[in-house]
């Protein structure tokens, strides 16, 4: 009931953000290789290598226009300790290539999974710190919900299809100036094995919505899972 | 550094392309959808004769010990999983439950064995278990007890914590709260959800 909620009222801020003629649009493409090593029982390390390249953009109202441009480049590290059986606790730090320029996010994160008869729900809440040269960091609150559903079945076993549904909202603030994000995600995925799964989704992200002009982005996420 | 970033997805492709391996893991158990034409007809009776108008599910499951045909039903708000062989037979008739719809006879003697099994315990799913012949396992699903010879055991699966560390536990008692077996249940790789 509560993930309807949530689905409910992203929907309604898609709608809404669609009437905003004034708001910005940035569409493109997001390959993402999610490395997991486990260093014990207890920790493991997952590193994160990202690039976004954008293939329009622009302000909804005039011509749609094509053009590719290199976005940037993200490299991150997160350390997570095991808390119970589906939860962990973990830190890290990314960075940021980006039009010359490195920008430097510190995060933490707690996720918890629960199993279900029939899908398996995630739950993600995080906090970061982003740094960049000559501005104010900028402090941010996330939380995901995620569900994962077998397309074959009531788990996800080898060989089989999945999709995979993500909500999330990012509240942040910067030099006083606060704002909200939100994101849907869904998408299909295969697992090879319980090692290594490719996930492909749209990822549509609305921000700004609280200063005024929309920022609305979509994605299309390329994912590869590896566990090593 | 900065043809690194230019050149970045080709980089992540080529990754993907080279580095690519299969680690294999042993899979105990691997179900999957049945098609109700795809059910032996001697299910579909049972089900049929017991269950009537209820919602029904089809799985096909492999495991070592062998292949098995499994029916989700709901009825009358309840969740019943009926397990038969490949020709049809009913083997058991699992019904999902509370920890307080143990019989209070039983509960004593399973808090008792779980305390001592575990340091501490989290139950996250009580079943009953009810194995015995067709009619006795009809008359089970239909009025919760039978005049006919039958078994009944309790499922738990619980997280449970020894010697520091949390692990899913899957144990079966008899109807006086001994303990037949436990297994762990292997975790499902939740990287996708967690980052």
């Amino acid at each position: 009931m509560k993930l309807h909620f949530l689905l409910s009222v992203t929907l309604m801020l898609l709608f809404k953000s669609a009437a905003w003629s004034q708001g910005m649009y940035r569409a493109g493409i997001l390959p993402q290789i999610n490395m997991n090593m486990p260093l014990n029982k207890q920790w493991r390390l997952n590193t994160r290598l990202e690039s976004r390249q954008f293939f329009s953009e622009g302000r909804f109202g005039n011509m749609f226009k094509a053009a590719y441009r290199y976005g940037l480049t993200d490299i991150a590290l997160v350390a997570s300790r095991s808390t119970g059986v589906n939860s962990s606790a973990g830190a890290g730090y990314l960075i940021r290539f980006e039009d010359r320029v490195m920008v430097h996010r510190f995060i933490q994160q707690y996720s918890h999974v629960k199993a279900y008869d029939l899908f398996r729900l995630g739950q993600r809440i995080s906090t970061d710190q982003t740094i960049r040269s000559n501005e104010p960091v900028e402090f941010r609150l996330r939380y995901r919900i995620s569900l994962e559903r077998a397309l074959n079945g009531k788990e996800v076993d080898p060989e089989e299809f999945y999709c995979r549904l993500n909500n999330e909202y990012l509240l942040s603030l910067q030099g006083g100036v606060s704002d909200l994000e939100s994101r849907l995600l869904p998408a299909l995925g295969y697992a090879v094995n319980d090692n290594n799964k490719f996930e492909a989704g749209l990822d549509y992200r609305l921000g700004d919505f609280v200063s005024g002009a929309s920022d609305n982005q979509l994605w299309l996420l390329l994912s590869w899972y590896v566990n090593i | 550094m900065k043809k690194f970033i230019k050149y970045s997805p080709i980089v992540l492709l080529f990754l993907c392309a080279v580095s690519f391996r299969v680690n294999g893991q042993v899979k105990y158990e691997r179900e999957y959808n049945l098609k109700k034409a795809e059910v032996p007809a001697l299910a579909l009776t049972f089900v049929d004769s017991c269950c009537p108008q209820a919602r029904v599910k089809w799985y096909g499951e492999e495991s070592l010990q062998g292949k098995s045909i499994e029916a989700k039903v709901g009825k009358k708000g309840s969740l019943l999983s009926i397990e038969f062989d490949t020709s049809g037979h009913v083997e058991d008739v699992e019904k999902k439950i509370r920890m307080d719809q143990i019989p209070s006879f039983v509960r004593p003697a399973i808090a008792n064995n779980l305390d001592s099994l575990y340091q501490k315990y989290t139950v996250q799913k009580v079943q009953v278990q009810w194995v015995g012949s067709d009619r006795a396992l009809h008359d089970l699903i239909q009025k919760e007890n039978s005049t006919l010879p039958y078994t009944t055991r309790y499922e738990i699966v619980l997280k449970g914590r020894k010697q520091k560390e949390a692990k899913m536990y899957e144990l079966l008692f008899d109807s006086d709260g001994r303990v037949l077996s436990v297994l762990e249940v292997l975790q499902r790789n939740t990287d996708n959800l967690d980052y």
